[in-house]
């Protein structure tokens, strides 16, 4: 079991599979609100779904309509269960904040290194439990 | 972080719900970002303004804080419809009344009703150094770089806090350091259009990220116009809030200036190749016959109206094919009194005053048959496959009005 230390911006509880992407993501214009379904042309990850996932990518990118499209998604029941990002930013902050969605960032280690798509992880306040 | 005691009153709930989590929100977003205090803001311009990107979620947030009344001066962001003609647009009944319920919640609030991405057009003009809470992706950059105002890239829940509790968090671009310039960006291409600088623009969004480009070389007779399509393009490919232009930006009258001393993290250089393969990537369409022609993403000046109204020179839309403008209801009254709006109509195109493509309902989109879209602006060739279901072709107001009466991309 490996623990990764970081930083709470909406401190909660989760368990669930990673979906890992290495580019930076928008909301807006990237995921179907209503499915959690990728629809960025081109996107590495186009047609997976994003709900109930473990979602890392390293932050956000174009459209401030991301937080909006957030919380429609926890509204929808298609959201994340959690979100990992290297350094958040404002727009996925705010997102998940008012959504009530577990994000979390500035970890210890680098968790592209140690989380792949598919692995079983848990998210608890500030922290993330690898087995 | 620190609190000064009316700050404490407006988090503690003292002056009623809305306003409390407005604070609420600042102050979250102030602790991620270290801030050590709240400034107060001089004006906002809130985005999240249509209920294609609010949804029920925005919706109920934003008539809950209509409980309380904005504490600064805010305009509003682009809305999903033309308010004068959504009866005759195909808009769905429930979209449509959501609409109005939103625009109802902004009215109550006190917020000033400019349904536009172009609040500089619209009486919300940014002084320089003043501090203020600005979206969407292009008024912030313009505010920042047009105008030498301090905004950090708010989200649209973040800019109605800001305007409901008059306060945004001490950080990012309110401070002075943190406005240096960071990728040296040399322009060797030739740029004329408005679309060869949305190019531009995208192109530079992508290569920098978040950081603060200085482009040198540009043209000595850069227009708002061509600036407006660039900045556009940069929030867009990018998550850029500040751009330098040497000798026209007002915090860039010299390089060194402009990179307050520091040096460049990188160069960036830019030739034709690079803005041609743009041009080329943002062309996602392979059916020629053109069915939607769509200028003014952001939305046109009265100059490009004026522009627009020149190239139809009277001439017959194709019955197969809509030419919709998306302009401000001030530049449309400044058209409409010149008999702009007029020339214009007569040809068959169309306005939509206040609205946004990009924020028309799916169903709108679907039921008019629309598949493939032309228009000058590099933003809406990005975003148009994904938000309107549209396939792009990317060229210039000429191409476009062309389009428009041909039914062809030439």
């Amino acid at each position: 079991m490996n623990i990764i230390k970081g930083r709470g911006i909406f401190k909660g509880v989760a368990k669930g599979e990673a979906l890992v992407m290495k580019q930076p993501f928008s909301f807006l214009g990237g995921v179907n609100p209503d499915t959690g379904i990728i629809i960025e042309r081109g996107h590495e990850l186009e047609g997976q779904n994003v709900a109930g996932k473990i979602l890392l990518f390293p932050k956000g990118k174009g459209s401030t309509g991301g937080s909006y499209v957030l919380m429609e998604m926890k509204h929808q029941g298609v959201a994340p269960k959690a979100i990992i990002n290297l350094k958040t930013e404002t727009i996925i902050a705010v997102g998940a904040i008012l959504a009530e969605i577990p994000l979390i960032d500035q970890l210890e280690q680098d968790p592209f290194q140690l989380i792949t798509t598919g692995d079983f992880l848990e998210i608890d306040g500030d922290r993330i439990i690898l087995n | 972080m620190y609190l000064s005691r009316e700050e404490e009153m407006m988090f503690e709930g003292e002056y009623g719900p809305a306003i409390q989590k407005a604070m609420q929100l600042q102050v979250a977003i102030g602790d991620i970002n270290d801030a050590p205090r709240m400034i107060p803001i001089k004006s906002v311009h809130i985005s999240g303004t249509s209920y294609k990107e609010a949804r029920n979620a925005g919706l109920n947030f934003i008539e809950f804080m209509a409980q309380n009344k904005l504490r600064v001066s805010a305009t509003t962001s682009s809305i999903g419809l033309d308010l004068n003609k959504w009866e005759q647009m195909n808009y769905s009944q429930n979209y449509a009344e959501k609409q109005i319920q939103m625009v109802q919640a902004f009215d109550k609030m006190g917020a000033i009703n400019t349904h536009t991405c172009t609040p500089y057009l619209a009486g919300n003009v940014p002084t320089y150094g003043s501090h203020v809470a600005w979206s969407p992706s292009e008024s912030i950059i313009a505010a920042n770089s047009r105008f030498g105002a301090r905004t950090n890239r708010e989200s649209d829940p973040s800019s109605l806090a800001a305007a409901m509790c008059g306060r945004a968090p001490l950080y990012g671009y309110h401070l002075t350091e943190n406005r240096a310039g960071q990728v040296l960006v040399d322009l060797q291409a030739p740029c004329h259009t408005i679309h060869e600088y949305g190019a531009l623009g995208y192109f530079i969004g992508k290569a920098v990220g978040e950081l603060t480009p200085v482009l040198i070389n540009m043209p000595d007779n850069l227009s708002m116009e061509q600036t407006k399509g660039m900045g556009a393009a940069m929030g867009t490919s990018g998550a850029i809030a500040l751009y330098h232009i040497v000798g026209h930006t007002p915090e860039a009258p010299s390089l060194e200036v402009a990179f307050q001393n520091n040096k460049p993290v990188d160069t960036l250089k830019i030739c034709s190749r690079e803005i041609i393969d743009t041009c080329e990537g943002l062309c996602s369409a392979t059916n020629e016959k053109v069915d939607l022609v769509l200028v003014g993403c952001p939305h046109c000046s009265i100059i490009e109206l004026k522009e627009i109204a020149r190239l139809l020179n009277g001439q017959q839309i194709n019955d197969k094919t809509r030419f919709w403008i998306t302009t401000s209801s001030s530049q449309k009254a400044i058209a409409d009194r010149m008999g702009i709006t007029n020339q214009i109509e007569r040809t068959g195109a169309e306005f939509l005053e206040g609205a946004c493509l990009l924020t028309t309902p799916d169903e709108t989109m679907n039921s008019l048959g629309f598949e493939t879209i032309a228009t000058n602006s590099a933003k809406m060739a990005h975003y148009a496959p994904s938000e309107c279901n549209l396939e792009s072709w990317f060229g210039s107001i000429t191409q476009c009005v062309r389009a428009a009466i041909t039914g062809i991309w030439s």
